[in-house]
């Protein structure tokens, strides 16, 4: 599939992204790191650490939950991965592996 | 004198003297977490730690009738929470940490009875909502019936 666009990704990520490495595929991905209160019940109101990086679709293709990648140098966890916007960028949700 | 220690508050601490057990002595846990504390921490849950046992005084509510003029039947709900890194087998470690929990509680029976009238756990809730932050979760009711008295409740 091919995004509209697409040529632009990856000077944009160059720009402003870490490197991210999964298996053989190499590229930058913008990482994002958010405390959020997730979980609720009565009287509490439990916070988690959101790890996020966000990655070309394409080049990525076939990352998945349980997948090991590395950003910026440090191994991590897959967690999910979902596309978001036409398609051609995808949002990884990461933990430490 | 000081005044006694509302019931609910020695409830809890004793909930929480039972689930410091776990872990601990002879028996053969399936986990071993840090001491269960009440309440919920105020930073983000520490990535770094597989078994976290959280409790929090949720409901004491008031039964029905009096049971004299000057004392009435109280339920206090004391809910556990059990949260486990995610991985592979998240759900099946959030159910050790489960399994854990009903073993310090039951465990501690006699303790219950001598500080309440009837104890019992209620059902057990799976939550994914900590699934983005690496975490799964679940809760557990545990239900506290005692008589209190108007002058010290």
């Amino acid at each position: 599939m091919t995004f509209f666009g697409a040529s632009d990704l990856p000077a944009m990520l160059a720009d402003s992204g870490v490197p991210v490495v999964w298996g053989s595929v190499t590229g930058k991905g913008i990482e994002d790191e958010v405390d959020d209160e997730m979980l609720s019940g009565a009287g509490v109101d439990f916070t988690g650490r959101e790890t996020s990086v966000v990655i070309e679709t394409t080049p990525f293709a076939g990352l998945k939950e349980n997948d090991t990648i590395t950003v910026e140098g440090v191994s991590k966890k897959v967690i999910s991965v979902h596309r978001f916007g036409d398609g051609a960028l995808s949002r990884a949700l990461v933990r430490p592996a | 004198m000081p005044a006694p220690t509302p019931k609910d508050s020695v409830i809890v601490a004793q909930v929480l003297t039972e689930l410091a057990k776990i872990g601990t002595g002879p028996t053969q846990w399936l986990t071993n977490p840090p001491d269960a504390k009440e309440g919920a921490p105020g930073d983000a849950l520490d990535g770094t730690i597989p078994h976290q046992i959280f409790i929090q005084c949720a409901e004491s509510a008031l039964e029905d009738a009096p049971v004299t003029a000057t004392m009435h039947a109280r339920r206090l709900t004391v809910t556990v929470w059990m949260i486990a890194q995610q991985s592979t087998s998240s759900w099946a470690e959030v159910r050790k940490i489960k399994a854990d929990v009903l073993r310090a509680l039951y465990a501690a029976e006699g303790t219950f009875e001598s500080i309440s009238l009837e104890w019992g756990v209620q059902g057990y809730q799976a939550r994914n909502d900590l699934a983005p932050a690496g975490f799964l979760a679940g809760s557990l009711d545990v239900y506290f019936d005692y008589d209190s008295e108007h002058a010290t409740p």
